[in-house]
């Protein structure tokens, strides 16, 4: 009797894990379904219209390539492009450098109040539409606001872009960071400085190594973010800069289809691209830190 | 180096409203194994951490081989901690690990890649060097934990409960290795422990700390021997205290539970005395100091602990030789005593400061 009791708990225990998985599925699935098959019959329908031509604004069917000879070939494309690239670079370096201190503050915070404040005080950008903050930033950048005298000519150029979208991507480069160096191992900081590390040191060889995938996935974040934004640039670029999902707009609004396809699908291959590429750096991150565990790697 | 490796002067150290450390003196001598023993929560880690320059005191000051430290960040000592969970580099191979102190200090390549293999052999890890940490068992970490503290030669190397994490078996293997290890390098060993037969082991001497203070200061023996208070004499092995009254009848003699003692000074003492010197006699005894009833008789290998009452109702502890006892449970039995290993306990031991008390 009592040996026998084990076995079909057992089995007992084993179809309900299965079961359990079945429910997961089960609880997934629409959400899953609505994501990839809006996402994907999307992404086809947008292909097949980059490779049509447009005539009065109908499309008319013929293969055609036309359209992504322009996209990457025209200056003013190639302008567009490459302001994204570089304002998609520069506000990601400078949020997760703002941010990695951030992070590193509020968990060093010990009364819980104090805590309580700077997170609200963080995340507030969040809380507020990107619309009212842009406007917030024109008003402080233009003639006569708080910091149009210090930060003369920012505005409505891609310096004021870059200002305002690095405080619209702040909150979100601020998450992965607080979970990454939340599970830095304990002490290793002291050890690092009780062997002689001075703080320098002790950031470069210690705790930047340590949190390399919270910064990957910070950065991630953040450009995936920068490069799709729409409202700021065009209110903090007043025109004069413009990056690809302006673009899209404009020539949606002047039915231009088949380029606003192309490059709204270039802008997903930029933003998939460099998902990869921080990905590989994220892995390599992950290579230094468990490289030897797969055994003796020597 | 001078001889005294460390002098610690009135430390005292508070985290919000709790006093950790209240008024802490120490000296360690050089080339001495000194350990920290205390019940967790006593402030002994704190105080390393301060020696260490983890921590700042919020009064008093630490002196490293004569020069005042106390302001002194932690990589500028000449101090290396081993930490209780070997908070070792996880990013890092075994090597790299070892390596990193001299890296810090920016020793030569050639002179890094001897050292650190002359240390790792000395550890017995030489085998180890490529592999990561998280590849390693409890005690191998640990071992990599003190070779990376050693290899910069500290002049002090601290111990946070550097055996704390292990299982039992390793822990009295390793206890034997820290031991050598000290020997071997010469080194001046503080260790932090709350495991008083590990510091009675390895230790040269011992300050026993409770509640923020220290308590006494001295070899195992002195500890045993002569408590200095009535904690140090509770806490290092066991023992039977009795606080004992003024005998009426007889003068030089103070009683408790049924007991009488022969007190020198008479008076009103803590009296301590150890299981093993209690001896189970026949009621009518002449030596007999009282009378108890047998309440319960274990074995123990080389011992017999027997449990005895006495007459109020009070447990009394009593070891005696397991080839050579006829005791039996419910017997009535006298209790006696030899005055040579009765110890009177200082009334307050909280006033006797630091050394030269015991030793």
């Amino acid at each position: 009797m009592t040996r026998e009791t084990p076995a079909p708990a057992l089995t007992k225990e084993g179809r309900g894990r299965t079961r359990e998985r079945r429910v997961a599925y089960a609880l997934v699935a629409p959400g899953a379904a609505y994501l990839v098959l809006i996402f994907l019959s999307i992404v086809l329908l947008l292909v097949s219209y980059s490779f049509r031509t447009e005539q009065t604004s109908r499309l008319i069917a013929p293969f055609d390539t036309g359209t992504w000879a322009e996209a990457l070939s025209n200056p003013y494309n190639l302008a567009v492009l490459w302001t994204t690239l570089r304002v998609g670079a520069l506000v990601t370096l400078l949020t997760v450098v703002l941010a990695y201190p951030i992070a590193w503050c509020l968990l060093r915070v010990r009364r819980w109040w104090v805590a309580g404040l700077l997170m609200f005080v963080i995340f507030s950008p969040i809380l507020v539409s990107v619309v009212v903050r842009s406007y917030g930033w024109m008003l402080l950048l233009g003639h006569g606001g708080l910091l149009g005298g210090v930060l003369r000519g920012w505005l409505y150029h891609e310096p004021g872009v870059i200002l305002a979208l690095v405080h619209v991507e702040l909150p979100f480069a601020v998450f992965p960071l607080l979970a990454s160096l939340r599970n830095l191992p304990p002490g290793v900081l002291e050890a690092a400085a009780d062997l002689g590390a001075p703080p320098l040191r002790r950031l470069r060889t210690v705790l930047l190594p340590l949190t390399a995938s919270g910064i990957v996935a910070s950065a991630q974040l953040v450009f995936a973010l920068t490069v799709s934004a729409f409202a700021t640039p065009s209110l903090l670029g007043g025109g004069r800069v413009t990056v690809l999902a302006q673009s899209v707009y404009q020539n949606i609004q002047q039915l231009r289809w088949p380029l606003a396809a192309a490059q709204a699908l270039l802008l997903l291959a930029i933003a998939l691209a460099v998902l990869a590429l921080f990905n590989r750096l994220s892995r390599y991150a992950d290579v230094r830190h468990r490289s030897p565990e797969g055994g003796d790697s020597r | 180096m001078s001889d005294r490796a460390i002098a610690v002067r009135s430390l005292s150290k508070s985290f919000g409203r709790k006093d950790v450390l209240n008024d802490i003196e120490l000296t360690v001598r050089a080339g001495e194994f000194f350990s920290l023993l205390g019940p967790s929560g006593c402030g002994k880690s704190t105080a390393l951490r301060i020696i260490a320059g983890l921590e700042r005191p919020d009064r008093g000051r630490v002196l490293l081989g004569g020069a005042d430290v106390t302001g002194t960040p932690p990589h500028r000592r000449p101090t290396n901690l081993v930490f209780q969970q070997g908070a070792l580099f996880p990013h890092m191979t075994v090597f790299d690990n070892v390596a990193y102190g001299l890296r810090a200090r920016r020793t030569g390549r050639a002179e890094i890649t001897r050292r650190v293999a002359e240390i790792l052999d000395v550890v017995g890890m030489s085998e180890f060097a490529g592999r990561a940490p998280s590849t390693l068992s409890g005690g191998q970490r640990q071992r990599i934990a003190i070779a990376r503290a050693l290899v910069g030669r500290p002049d002090v190397l601290l111990l946070d409960e550097p055996l704390s994490a292990l299982d039992l078996g390793l822990q009295l293997r390793m206890r034997r290795e820290l031991r050598r290890l000290q020997r071997q390098t010469g080194t001046t060993f503080v260790c932090v422990t709350h495991n008083q037969s590990e510091a009675m082991e390895v230790s040269d001497r011992i300050a026993v700390m409770n509640d923020g203070r220290v308590e006494q200061i001295g070899t195992a023996e002195e500890l045993y021997r002569a408590p200095v208070s009535r904690f140090v004499a509770g806490f290092i092995g066991e023992n039977n205290l009795f606080d004992t009254a003024p005998d009426p009848g007889s003068p030089g003699r103070s009683r408790a539970d049924g007991l009488t003692f022969p007190v020198p000074g008479g008076g009103s003492p803590l009296v301590a005395v150890r299981p093993e010197f209690i001896r189970v006699v026949e009621p009518s005894d002449e030596g007999a100091i009282g009378g108890a009833v047998v309440r319960s008789v274990g074995f123990l290998g080389a011992r017999i602990r027997i449990v005895l009452e006495t007459s109020t109702g009070r447990e009394v502890l009593a070891d005696t030789d397991a080839h050579s006892s006829t005791v039996t449970v419910g017997a009535a039995v006298g209790v006696a005593v030899d005055p040579a290993h009765l110890t009177v306990v200082p009334a307050d031991g909280r006033a006797v400061r630091s050394e030269g008390a015991a030793g």
